[in-house]
């Protein structure tokens, strides 16, 4: 993790924080807004044989070749099934000066949270759920759960090597 | 580091590069006075320079370097040391220079000791013998001089203004005279003992050794004289920062996407407004594509020039006499290419001058001229930058790769004995082929050579060898012309598209069922027969586990027509399957992302005109995953490729056809023979009147062979391979004739001892032999009736029954055989069958209300159906019934891991590990 992404996670746990909303099998995500590049509906994608699992294929986004990862996969670890009638979203994040598109099921506004209103990942959830978060937070309807984007991705990278 | 300084950098680093070459030109051809202005130009003009910015560590060598040089013009003998000496010099600078690049300024250090060395160079009088210069004297002179150095260097250094003046004051001036007026040491002076010491110690060493060699310089090289010094400083060019090219071709490679994307539209609209400009932009396009392309292109020699550097020094060091000879420097290369190649070039250089010539004195012996050669070639043809590197040396010993193969398991005896020479010198660039046992065992060579081979590789170029024994070793790489744009063949297998590059594509083939070039199996893998030779094949759709679709036709089996795409990869020739070829197109390739590079088949993803994305295949890694997985994938067939395997079945099999004791033909079914072998008759050994023969590091018996009398050992024996339960053991037969596809009618009233009967095939009678001799275990006695079996096989015909029985038996099982039903149902109460294996094929329903009949039982076993065709439908049956598994008469695999995962102890792994 470079100097400045650490200084920027460190100022956001005292700062407000930005993040996009999605919602992947009915539970709401956050990611931090800083990382999100695009958001984008997957027309034609390209599988990729014998990829990891969580590599869902390749899309074009206006002239650029994106990889697109299935997020529910890599955090539920199955594969998500969605209705056919609905062209997938995805939200287009930067790593390592590399974009990837996260498929979502739906994606929501952009909210103005403050570290406040936010807890740590309880005990009790998946690991792969504990590994990826970085917390939880408590809206007035229901609870967000902030990703760890670098966490996820670095950890794929991992698994792929 | 501010602009003045980074541009005399990188001026200075290309004036280096280029005195380094003359130099070496300048040595063999000290009469050439043109090449001499031009390096002492070149280094007066760094030395200049460094005065200017205030560099004074680069501007002392410089000057004591062009002591040396001028005085050389002035009519001194050009020995070796003084060259050895002034390279020493520049690569000295070149460090200084490296580090100035890298911090911005000169780093600290002291280079009294080549200052000392070259001032007794050029202090030492004209026509003086070399060996002179190491003489105490030369020392006391030097020490000499330069104590007056030191009076002269307060007053000098006051007035920096003359110094040009001085600069043409010294040029003018007769050698001997030169050092008072020569720029002195920056540096404190050295203690007055220090240089004594210093220059015996440095001089003395290289003349030494060298000296020998001066005489031999000393005679000119007539021929070379002519050599052309037409290396102009004045260019007309323009610097442009490397970035900013890299910049423009990106946005030229976007460019001709767009144009692509356009292009498919205007192919699916008819409009005539819209298609000419359209034309001229793509038109405009290409030849930006090509001028921008230009721009990157540098000629080859550039990364030669360190080369000739590199095979002096070596042939100082090694004491070997090496000519390097240069030809097609001048063609133009991808700058990114020649950056990723420069390695390997160096790598085989250095090998072939290291390794691949002889001493002078092995050479003469092997009456070959005394100097060596080394032979750099570059061309550009058909689209491709061809690189050679050649050496007359010694070659590689072909027999020494093929005892180092086989230590080293990378093949067998049998294999290598097949192999042409070309195909053994490739083991040499194995990985781990070069260890340090092989450095002795094949002299030296193929130190790193699958270094070179995957650096090229990775670039999509390719490497081949060609050795000739005694007379040297030729290095050839073939190079794509850049590495953004490539040409790629457009492929599609089971719905999806992808792209082969051009480059490792030899050609497309079609194959028909009954045509010249068809696939075939050999031990369940498919090969390709193309002009008499076997190619292995692999389907794309297999490597990529991508789903069929319709229930086409699955591999292993003859398929009708299928289209293969001929690879030639790293000396691999092998075939890939694909359903259909689309077109070929200019791709892009771009990388393909960080979380896929793992994968070797893969080599990027490109888009294409149509904006769709796709892969780019790299048949070198689709190859390798085929050839490595190749023996397990044998042994443990997956699910769905024993279900592809049961839906190919069909009632028509494979059988080999040989000629063996007489004219008339005989036939085997294929799915019985383990190998094809082909063995010298010198290598069959007679042991108590058993012939046989070394295979896979074990003695293998060879049944029916007669041993060759008379002159023709050299003759190949072809010898069919059954494997037992963990043996082989050989057939020898007189000729291997074909392998058809045919429906076996078999008549068995004709059956003789050791036929199982005979067949019609194109006409001709065909006798079908008895295997189960061959691959049944010998002196296995059959159970007795009322003894408890593990398998129990129903079947009608008799030749199936021939070849069940070894079969099951061979994997170590007890069986029993019954003809019919009838006889099944009393024997199945008895002897209490682990498994049964029936042949469906019965008249009416009644071998399916059989199965139902057990399967209602509840307390029998398992039945493994037999059919000659499994059709999707006839499974579906079977799996209503009661079946276990429904196989396919032929399929031979499919029922061992069948009958395997009932019973649980064997597996088919047994058989696997022998085929």
């Amino acid at each position: 993790m470079s100097a400045e992404q650490r200084m920027r996670r460190d100022m956001s746990i005292v700062d407000e924080i930005q993040l996009v909303s999605v919602r992947i099998e009915g539970q709401l995500i956050g990611l931090p807004i800083t990382s999100v590049r695009d958001v984008f509906s997957i027309t034609a994608m390209t599988p990729v044989p014998k990829a990891d699992r969580a590599v869902a294929g390749l899309v074009n986004l206006r002239g650029h070749i994106v990889t697109i990862l299935d997020l529910g996969y890599l955090l539920n670890s199955r594969r998500t099934e969605r209705q056919s009638e609905q062209e997938p979203m995805a939200v287009g994040v930067e790593w390592l000066g590399e974009v990837f598109g996260l498929v979502v099921d739906e994606i929501g506004d952009v909210l103005s949270l403050s570290g406040d209103s936010s807890e740590p990942m309880p005990a009790n959830m998946g690991t792969n759920w504990a590994r990826f978060t970085r917390r939880v937070h408590k809206l007035e309807r229901e609870l967000m759960i902030e990703i760890d984007l670098h966490a996820l991705l670095e950890t794929m990278s991992l698994q792929a090597a | 580091m501010d602009d003045l300084l980074k541009d005399f950098v990188v001026e200075t680093s290309e004036h280096l590069d280029i005195v380094d070459a003359e130099l070496v030109r300048f040595e063999r051809d000290p009469n050439n006075s043109a090449t001499l202005a031009l390096i002492f130009r070149l280094v007066h003009t760094i030395k200049g320079t460094c005065g200017f910015l205030g560099l004074p560590r680069l501007e002392h060598l410089a000057h004591a370097g062009e002591d040396v040089i001028s005085g050389f013009r002035d009519g001194k003998p050009v020995t070796a040391p003084a060259v050895t000496m002034i390279l020493k010099t520049i690569d000295r600078i070149k460090g200084i220079i490296a580090e100035l690049e890298r911090s911005g300024s000169e780093p600290e250090g002291d280079d009294e000791d080549l200052v000392q060395a070259l001032r007794a160079l050029a202090n030492e009088p004209a026509g003086a013998p070399a060996i002179a210069a190491a003489s105490p004297p030369a020392a006391t002179i030097e020490s000499k001089g330069n104590l007056s150095f030191q009076i002269l260097e307060r007053s000098l250094r006051e007035d920096e203004v003359t110094l040009d003046e001085l600069e043409r004051a010294f040029r003018d001036a007769p050698g001997p005279e030169m050092p008072p007026f020569a720029e002195p040491a920056p540096v404190a002076p050295p203690p007055p003992p220090a240089p004594v010491a210093e220059a015996p110690k440095e001089a003395p060493r290289k003349e030494k050794k060298a000296a020998p060699k001066v005489e031999a310089k000393a005679e000119p090289e007539v021929s070379e004289t002519q050599a052309s010094n037409e290396n102009s400083v004045s260019k007309q060019s323009v610097r442009v920062a490397v970035g900013t090219l890299d910049r423009l071709m990106t946005m030229v490679s976007e460019l001709v996407l767009t144009r692509n994307q356009l292009l498919e539209i205007a192919r699916q609209r008819d409009d005539a407004d819209f298609k000419s400009p359209l034309q001229r932009l793509s038109h405009i396009t290409a030849e930006l594509q090509d001028g921008v392309m230009q721009t990157r292109m540098q000629p080859i020699g550039s990364a030669w020039t360190k080369l000739s550097r590199v095979v002096r020094d070596l042939s100082e060091e090694l004491g070997k006499k090496i000519e390097l000879i240069q030809s097609g420097a001048e063609t133009e290369i991808d700058r990114q290419l020649l950056e990723m190649i420069k390695d390997p070039l160096l790598h085989m250089v250095r090998n072939a001058a290291d390794h691949g010539l002889e001493m002078p004195d092995e050479r003469v012996a092997a009456g070959k001229p005394a100097h060596g050669t080394i032979h750099l070639r570059a061309a550009q043809e058909s689209g491709y930058i061809i690189v050679e590197v050649s050496d007359d040396g010694r070659g590689i010993d072909v027999e020494r790769v093929k005892a180092k193969a086989l230590r080293n398991g990378l093949s067998t005896e049998a294999d290598i004995a097949r192999m042409s020479d070309e195909q053994i010198l490739r083991f040499v660039m194995e990985p781990g082929f070069s260890t340090a046992a092989a450095v002795t065992n094949i002299s030296g060579r193929g130190v790193g050579l699958d270094v070179v081979r995957s650096h090229v590789e990775q670039v999509g170029g390719i490497v081949d060898l060609r050795s000739r024994a005694g007379r040297g070793l030729t290095v050839t790489i073939k190079l794509p012309l850049t590495l953004a744009i490539a040409s790629a063949l457009i492929v599609e297998a089971a719905g999806q598209r992808f792209a082969i590059p051009q480059i490792s594509v030899a050609e497309l083939v079609r194959t028909q069922e009954s045509g010249e070039v068809r696939i075939e199996t050999l031990n369940g893998q498919a090969t390709l027969r193309l002009r008499q030779r076997l190619l292995p094949v692999v389907d794309v759709a297999d490597v990529l586990n991508l789903p069929r679709q319709g229930g086409s036709l699955a591999t292993g089996n003859q398929a009708d027509d299928r289209l293969v795409v001929v690879c030639h990869v790293g000396g691999h020739r092998f075939g890939i399957i694909v359903d259909s070829i689309l077109h070929t197109e200019e791709i892009v390739v771009k990388p393909i992302s960080s979380k896929l590079r793992h994968m070797s088949v893969y080599s990027g993803a490109t888009i294409l005109g149509d904006g769709s994305v796709i892969l780019i295949l790299e048949p070198a890694g689709v190859a390798r995953s085929v050839m490595e997985n190749g023996t397990r994938e044998t042994a443990a067939q997956s699910e769905a490729e024993l279900a592809a395997e049961l839906m190919a079945s069909a009632e028509r099999s494979l059988l080999l056809l040989f000629r063996a004791g007489g004219a008339n033909l005989k036939a085997i079914p294929l799915a019985f023979i383990g190998r094809l072998e082909e063995f010298e008759h010198a290598k069959i050994e007679d042991t108590g009147g058993r012939a046989v023969v070394q295979y896979q590091g074990r003695l293998m018996p060879i049944l029916g062979y007669q041993p060759q009398t008379g002159f023709d050992l050299e003759a190949r024996q072809p010898v069919l391979v059954f494997h037992q339960q963990d043996r082989e053991i050989g057939m020898a037969v007189d000729e291997i004739v074909d392998v058809v596809e045919v429906s076996i009618q078999i008549d068995t009233s004709h059956a003789t001892p050791g036929t199982v009967g005979a067949t019609i095939i194109d006409g001709k009678a065909v006798e079908i032999v008895d295997v189960s001799d061959l691959v049944a275990p010998e002196g296995q006695e059959k159970p007795a009736s009322d003894e408890q079996v593990d398998v129990m096989v129903i079947e009608s015909s008799e030749f199936f029954r021939a070849l069940f029985a070894p079969l099951l038996q061979n994997a170590g099982y007890r069986i029993a055989v019954l003809p019919s039903l009838q006889a099944a149902r009393v024997a199945i109460a008895r002897q209490k069958p682990s498994v049964i294996v029936m042949d469906l094929d019965q008249p009416g329903d009644e071998g399916f209300s059989f199965v139902r009949e057990l399967a209602e039982d509840g307390t029998s076993p398992p039945v493994i159906g037999l059919v000659s065709r499994a059709g999707p439908r006839l499974i579906e049956k079977g799996k209503v019934a009661g079946l276990y598994d429904l196989v396919g008469k032929f399929d031979r695999q499919g029922l061992m891991s069948s009958v395997g995962d009932v019973l649980g102890g064997y597996s088919t792994t047994q058989w696997g590990a022998a085929a």
